[in-house]
Formats: C-alpha cells, structure tokens, sequence
C-alpha cells in the first residue's frame, strides 16, 4: 500500500474505533451538569431517610406502602450507581475539602485544602493552621491551584453556579470556584467569588453566575452588620452589585426575583449556616429551602444555550450528624431529596429525556452512624429496636432498651439532667441520654423528637464531636454520559467522568 | 441582696412555713455550688457501673455559669499536656470537652443567651438553639438556673415541715421515686434522688454551698473573641 492508502486505511481504521468507541463512552454529551452534594451523606443515612420517607408517606397516604421500607428516594430512580472510594492524600477519614475537591479537579489533596495541588499543606510545621481570624496567611509557594469543573465549564462559556445550605465560603460550595490552602479563610473566599477584588481568582472570568446559600458575615463589613468577620472595612455584597449582580437576602426576595432579567445573582441568607430544614419550617423563617434555592438557580443558569455547571449542596446534614441529632439530618436528607426532584423536575421539561443534562449525586463522605440491632419490619426508625421475632423492646446488657440509630461516637452531653426538663419559653426541651457507663432508660423518652441526641459508642465529649467515617460512599448518575458511572472508584476519578460527560 | 430580694426571700420563708411550697422569684438569691453527680445501674448482667463527675455552678442575678471541676489527679496530667501540641478532635481544632456552660437572660421572661467558653482559644461561643443539647443546656431556663425547676416542686408531695431550711419532696412514677431536698432560702436543691423500687438504678446529685471564687470566672471574658457554633464544625 502506498502513504495515501495506509493514511486513509489508518483514519478509517481510527474512525471506527472511535465510533465504537463512542457507544461505549459518552464523550461531550452533556452541555448541562447538575452535581448534587449531600455532604456526610453516607449509605445508612440514604438508608433511614427511605424509611423515614416512608413512614410520612403512610401517614399522608395509608397503605400506599406494604412497609415503609419500601419507600423510594428521589435519588434513587436514577439508573446508574457506583460506589466511591473518599480518603485524602492525608486521612484515611476525609473532610469536605479534599473530599469534595477530589470530585472537581480529580486531584488527591490534604485534609483542609481547597482545591490546590497535592503538595499543598494547610498547616506549618508546628501544626498551627495558615489562617489568621479567617484570614488566609497562606504562601504564594505553597501549593497551586488546580482548576476546577466549573473553571472549565466557565471556559466553555457555560454559565456556572453553586448553591448550598451552607455558608457559601464552606468547603464543598468553595472547591467549585475557590483555591486556598486552609478551609477556614471564609473572607479570602468570599474575595475570591468577587470581580475585581484584588484576590479574585481570575479562572471565573466574568464571575460565578450564581452563588446562593449564607454567610454574610465574610461579605459584608462591621460597618453595617455588627456580626461581621470581615479585618477589613469592605462591602463584598456591594462590589458585586457594582458588577451586575442582583442580591437577594431572604426567601421572599428570591421567590420574587425573575431570572428573565438576572443575568448574575447573589444570594446570602443568613450570617453562617441558613437554618437546618426542621428549623425553617417550624419556626416559619424566611430562608428559602434548598429546592427553592436550585429551581431559581436552574431558571437563571439554564437561559445559556451554551450549557450549565451547578453544583447543590444539602450542607447541612452533616452537622446534623455530628451533633448526633438523626431526626435534623434525616429531616435534611429529605429536603436535599426534594431538591433533586425539583432539579429533576425542571430539567425534563427543558430538556427532555436529559439528553444534555448530566444529573450526578452523591456524598464526599461518611459519618459514624449506625444502623443497629434487629428491628421488626416497619419499626420507626427514630425508635428502639422492637425485635422483629416479638416485638418487644431489645434490651443491651444492662437490661434497658437502645434505639436503632446510633452514632459510633459523639460529644456532650454526658448529665441526666439534661433528659428530665421541663418545656420553657417554647423551647422545646433537649433529650439527650447520658453518654457513660450508666445509661439512661429511654423507655419513656421520646426518641423521636425534634431534639432528642442518640447514644454513641465512644464518647468523644465535644460539643459536635462526632466524626466522620472512613465507609465508601453511593454516587447516583442520571441522563447524558451517565453511563460512564460505574463500578468502584476513587473519588479523584469521578472529575474525569465528569469531564469527559461533558466535553470540557 | 437589695429590698426588693430581702422582701422576696422573706416572703418565701413565710409562705415556706405555712405550705411549704417555693416561689419561682425572678431572681434566686447568689449561689456558689459544688454539684456532684453519681449515677449507678445494675445490669441484668449482674454488672454494676458508677459514675460520678462535679461541676461548679455560680450563680447571679440573671446568670448562671457551670463547668466541670476537674479531679486533682487529672489537673496534674493536664498540665503537662498543655506544654505539648493542642489536641485535634479529627480536625476541628478546639478541645472544647467540659468547656463552662454560660447562660444568661437578662429580664425574666428575656430571652435565653446560651455561651460556651474556650479557655484556650480565648473564645466565647454563642450558641443558637439548633445545638443547644450538644453544649449541654437542655433548653429549660429554670433548670439550669434553680437546678430543679421550682414550678415541679408544686407538683410533688411535701414530707413533712421544712427542717433547718430544707423541705423534703417526694414523688412517684413508674415504679420510681424521686426525693429532692430543697433549700428553702437558698432556692437550690441540696440533693435530687431518683431510684427504682428495686435499688438498681439510683441517681444522686449532692449539693453544697462553697466559697465564692477569688476571680468571678466571666470577669476576664470580656476581651475574648465571639464566635458561633459552626465555628467548631468542619
């Protein structure tokens, strides 16, 4: 064969290839990502909020159900899984940062960093953290930024977003649009989000399209909010409606927002974390929800023919688990869920069948709540075990019953008395069962109230002490390229995925 | 204690005399307390486990601070921790466990500041209500500011008359008795007992009155950094 013939004979050749090729991977599919983050959403969390899915839809719907077991998340209906490896370069049990950062740039990192090349310490020798108030005092020499999904998507002229239930400085939400070597610089974060700021980064181009979740103590100064962690005298909020940013504050604000008109917004809504899902309904606050929260984002994202990157975070159930509160976490779960049904919702009228919408959900890591003992079928979740074989309440070694949630370990508290109040003021009492040798009978507790904390194995005394665990996690995948999610992987792995869904 | 406070105190005795009952007054008279706790269970295990910890309470007009005493043998271990690196919990980075709780309410019927102080950080936690029982404050005012709820008091049987300032109450409920001997001046109770019918559970707490500090604990607070809750989350 002469050069021609072998060339032509090679292109034909690679064209097939990659035409099979193409069947089997779904290179560029998706012009449209959705990432949904349920942060410490670990499997026996997913687990329990079925259930507890379950019992609410037996109450509103009796029978629709043989049990509440059979229950079905939100979540779940999407056809591909797999099961994602969540250490870091440092900890065999991650945090947010390297975990969540892991997904958007593929890099393995340290326990804290955000974003940034595995070299990148976020401590000094003398373990002393890079931060000064939440200041960032980190080296230009330490480390480099590592680009992210979004920086990409933002490349391609795709609109971007990130929406959390957390401040929008936290881990997860910062790892999209974000590098810094220690989590804990929320004012250098925050400065990062704004253009024109001498420590905007530069890789958002015309800035993140939108940005929605708290804290509005790193963005605006003492000057005109007292709660303020701002050194300086600066109105972040202000700099960016100078950009073109519309702000929003409170739920009603954003309901009545009309993305026809916004081309950029900012929304923060409350000063830290907005309020657990439990806490906006029952004390009527004027949060938006998360579901509320995506919808408006997708309305104002989705105008970009070109394509989307949104990244929603259910940030909250974590802190629910560290505080060994199940009902506030199971409770989150389920509003993380509606969030994925709204998302969904929207995006099938938009673009039917997703065929150019990505839609992945998953968690960057585990915590230390079990499911334990034999529960009957049907039992509440946030109840004792009452045995499956008759029922009656399961009694440990002291011969008192224990609930079927349980955390590996936690903080205080650790006295009686805290189980025995009496309500006041409207708050509603704290039921917490002593965390010691002696246990306290639960039998006439109300395990399933708003506020009762479950027993823990290892009593780790700290307020919020509970930690993270170390267990693999679930990742769900719907529509364009979710194929590609399958198996078991690292978590650094799901960015390449990503990518290659969506052609960046 | 100003007029007002001698007239309520002295009213109180009155009425303590004739039925024995306290009156929530908006402000207990000043307290410093040793509070001991002991709690003991006999498993169907044939085990029996004990635990016993003490905390100091003081006490003030629309206040009340209470933290862990620590053990002679620990504060001796403790301080030769305190020359090493801070302890990390996983990777918050305050070793906040037994911090003093510091609740205040500034009127009666104000509302409740609930703080948790980090000595080391030199810090003042606020805490909001979402995390309430993970500081340890169980969300009743009068709990924490009388130890036992006087309003509770009245629904109790009163044995007897008050004997050298101390009414006794009993009450049962399932299958338990609970027995709180109650300081009628001093507003605190001087011990709240809860045991089975059986003796294998019992809980105790033990009160006394003790010196007041040299140095008011929340005297050197005020130049101490505020900062929330989620502060000590990742």
């Amino acid at each position: 064969m002469n050069r021609t013939t072998i060339r032509k004979t090679g292109i034909a050749a690679a064209a097939l290839i990659c035409s099979l090729a193409g069947s089997a991977h779904a290179a560029g599919e998706a012009k449209n990502v959705i990432f949904f983050l349920g942060d410490g959403m670990g499997p026996v969390t997913v687990t329990a909020a079925r259930i507890y899915k379950g019992e609410k839809q037996l109450i509103a719907q009796p029978g629709s159900l043989v049990s509440p077991e059979r229950a079905a998340l939100v979540m779940e209906s999407l056809p591909y899984a797999a099961r994602v490896k969540t250490f870091s370069l440092d900890g065999q049990t991650t945090d947010s940062a390297p975990s969540m950062a892991a997904y958007m740039t593929g890099v393995k990192m340290r326990n804290e960093v955000i974003s940034m090349s595995s070299d990148t310490l976020a401590v000094d020798s003398a373990g002393k953290q890079f931060i000064k108030g939440e200041d960032t005092t980190c080296l230009p020499t330490n480390g480099r930024a590592a680009d992210t999904l979004l920086e990409l998507a933002k490349a391609q002229g795709r609109s971007v977003g990130a929406v959390s239930t957390t401040r929008v400085g936290h881990a997860t939400p910062a790892t999209t649009y974000a590098h810094i070597c220690n989590r804990n610089g929320y004012n250098t974060i925050a400065e990062q989000s704004v253009p024109g700021h001498k420590n905007y980064n530069a890789k958002l181009l015309d800035g993140v399209d939108v940005l929605l979740g708290g804290g509005q103590r790193n963005y605006l100064p003492k000057s005109v909010n007292p709660s303020s962690k701002r050194s300086d005298d600066l109105n972040l909020v202000e700099a960016m409606k100078a950009k073109g940013y519309a702000y929003v504050d409170t739920g009603t604000k954003l309901k009545n927002l009309d993305p026809a008109s916004t081309t950029k917004l900012l929304g923060l809504f409350s000063q830290s974390e907005m309020a657990y899902e439990l806490d906006r309904v029952k004390q009527k606050l004027d949060e938006p929800s998360l579901a509320d929260m995506t919808a408006k984002a997708l309305a104002v994202l989705s105008k970009n023919d070109k394509g989307f990157f949104l990244m929603v975070e259910g940030g909250r159930i974590d802190h629910a688990l560290h505080g060994t509160n199940a009902k506030r976490a199971l409770e989150d779960t389920l509003a993380f869920d509606s969030a994925i049904q709204t998302g969904l919702d929207i995006m099938n009228k938009k673009d039917p069948g997703l065929k150019n919408t990505l839609v992945v959900i998953t968690a960057d890591h585990d915590h230390a709540i079990a499911f334990n003992g034999y529960p009957k079928i049907g039992n509440p979740i946030l109840g004792q075990v009452n045995g499956y074989a008759d029922g009656k309440p399961a009694k440990a070694a002291d011969g008192l019953p224990y609930t079927t949630l349980v955390f590996g370990n936690g903080g205080r508290p650790n006295a009686t008395a805290a189980s025995q109040t009496n309500p006041e003021d409207g708050n509603k009492p704290w039921i917490a069962p002593a965390r010691g040798p002696v246990r306290d009978d639960q039998s006439a507790m109300a395990t399933d109230d708003d506020n009762f904390l479950q027993e823990v194995g290892i009593n780790l005394g700290a307020p919020g002490a509970e930690t993270h665990g170390g267990g693999d996690v679930m990742l769900f995948a719907g529509g364009a390229g979710a194929k590609l999610f399958k198996g078991t992987m690292e978590n650094i792995k799901v960015f390449g995925k990503v990518k290659e869904a969506a052609g960046l | 204690m100003n007029s007002t406070k001698t007239l309520l105190v002295l009213a109180t005795l009155a009425a303590s005399a004739v039925c024995a009952r306290a009156a929530p007054a908006a402000d207990a008279p000043d307290q410093n307390l040793r509070i001991r706790h002991y709690a003991m269970s006999i498993g169907k295990d044939g085990v029996q486990r004990e635990s016993s910890h003490t905390d100091l309470m003081f006490r003030r007009a629309g206040m009340v601070w209470v933290e862990r005493e620590i053990p002679s043998a620990l504060r001796e271990a403790h301080e030769h921790d305190a020359g090493h690196d801070a302890v990390h919990i996983g990777h918050a980075h305050a070793d906040t466990t037994a911090a003093p709780l510091w609740v205040k309410r500034g009127d009666a019927g104000g509302k409740v500041q609930v703080n948790m102080v980090l000595r080391q950080q030199h810090k003042v936690i606020e805490v909001d209500e979402a995390n309430y029982g993970n500081v340890g404050y169980g969300g009743s005012w009068a709990n924490a500011y009388w130890v036992v709820d006087p309003a509770r008091l009245e629904q109790m049987r009163a044995v007897g008359a008050a004997s050298h300032g101390v009414q006794r109450y009993e009450a049962q409920q399932d299958g338990r008795t609970t027995r709180i001997d109650w300081d009628v001046a001093g507003q605190y109770p001087r011990k709240v007992e809860r045991r089975d019918a059986h003796g294998t559970s019992l809980n105790l707490l033990t009160i006394s009155s003790i010196a007041a500090p040299k140095t008011l604990p929340w005297r050197p607070l005020d130049d101490y950094e505020r900062g929330d809750y989620s502060d000590l989350l990742d």
